[in-house]
């Protein structure tokens, strides 16, 4: 027969050995006067203590030498480290440099082609140089894609997602030289 | 290792040694093993699962930000291969997809587990009958309710490294795993009821 007073946030601290000082005397007064109650709390020790005693399993010993062998395969292009080393902001900053330095030499190179030096007015009559920065708007309206785990949000995903999405602005830039080491993924 | 020796080696494999990062990662490669293993049931899968989430965590190792500590990030990391192999085995054979289903309602999928546990000499040696029972039994909560009563009974965890590993309230970790050790009871009956 089931006990009206049935605790069982009390039941539950007391089997996994969480249940204060107090609350384990309150709780074993009325298992003293409780079958139900103690039969249920004696059966559910007998539940942990068979879980408790499976054994520890252990890898093979190749396991972390395979470990190694991949993590040297899944070595970081320069390009990476280059443009992520600290996330999707840094990455902006980044782009935004390295398109800043494009700009730049194309000026310097035609500026040089055009009158043998470098002056201020071969530069004043190349095209506007906000062109080439037009992929950086990109980030701005990407959302990044739905992981599959919706009912486990963790860290390590949100990290894979900057990864795809690194690897879909780098697509979307033509840095094609990133997407080997993404695509292992 | 002390908690320098971590952080230092942390700064290093978040600057890309990768040397760095295999330090800091290998004395928990024997406990993920242990938890993966016991999450999917199966020994050899399990080698594969555990490196995936050690890979998956050095992709990811930039975005680790030390609010949990790295053991828990990586138990979270190799909770959600989990999962995924779960899942998988679940689409695979739609059999398996009902993991609280009773005892009596998959059969054939029972047998093709145990056949999967036995392949590892170091699961011959749980073989005895309520070992094997035992393992049934886990094999047949919920991933949820799996994932916290082995965290909890197996791995050591608190009930608030679980919750940060899981990332749930404290609330609902103690509720599943109360949850979860009732359906075992109910799973072990013959075992766990008093003889008299």
């Amino acid at each position: 027969m089931d006990c009206p007073n049935r605790n069982t946030d009390l039941i539950s601290a007391y089997v996994d050995g969480m249940a204060t000082s107090t609350e384990k005397i309150a709780l074993e007064k009325h298992m003293s006067e409780c079958s139900a109650c103690a039969r249920e709390v004696r059966e559910l020790v007998r539940t942990r203590d068979f879980v408790r005693g499976l054994p520890t399993l252990t890898p093979s010993p190749r396991l972390m030498p395979s470990i190694s062998q991949k993590l040297r395969e899944q070595k970081v292009g320069w390009l990476q480290r280059l443009f992520w080393t600290g996330g999707p902001a840094n990455l902006r900053a980044s782009v935004a440099l390295a398109a800043c330095l494009v700009v730049c030499a194309t000026l310097g190179v035609v500026a040089v082609n055009h009158t043998g030096t470098v002056d201020a007015h071969s530069v004043v009559e190349l095209p506007e140089a906000s062109a080439p920065m037009a992929p950086i708007e990109h980030h701005d309206v990407y959302e990044p894609p739905a992981t599959t785990l919706v009912d486990l949000p963790v860290d390590a995903y949100e990290g894979s997602c900057a990864l795809t999405h690194a690897a879909y602005d780098r697509d979307e830039t033509v840095w094609a030289v990133d997407s080997v080491m993404l695509a292992s993924h | 290792m002390t908690s320098n020796d971590v952080a230092a080696l942390l700064q290093r494999a978040q600057a890309g040694d990768a040397r760095a990062f295999e330090d800091l990662v290998r004395p928990h490669i024997g406990r993920v093993y242990n938890y993966v293993a016991r999450m999917v049931g199966d020994a050899s899968e399990a080698e594969d699962l555990t490196q995936d989430a050690v890979l998956r965590a050095h992709r990811a190792i930039k975005s680790f930000r030390g609010g949990a500590t790295f053991q828990t990030w990586l138990y979270r990391i190799a909770t959600n291969i989990c999962v995924d192999a779960l899942r998988r085995r679940a689409r695979k054979d739609s059999r398996v997809s009902s993991l609280d289903a009773p005892l009596k309602a998959d059969q054939g999928e029972l047998q093709r587990e145990i056949a999967d546990q036995q392949r590892d000499p170091q699961d011959l040696a749980e073989a005895s009958e309520l070992r094997g029972e035992v393992l049934r039994a886990i094999a047949y909560l919920s991933p949820k309710l799996r994932g916290v009563v082995v965290l909890f009974d197996l791995q050591g965890l608190s009930y608030e490294e679980i919750a940060e590993t899981l990332g749930l309230p404290l609330g609902t970790v103690k509720s599943r795993l109360f949850n979860a050790r009732s359906r075992l009871r109910e799973l072990l009956t013959p075992y766990v009821v008093d003889q008299a």
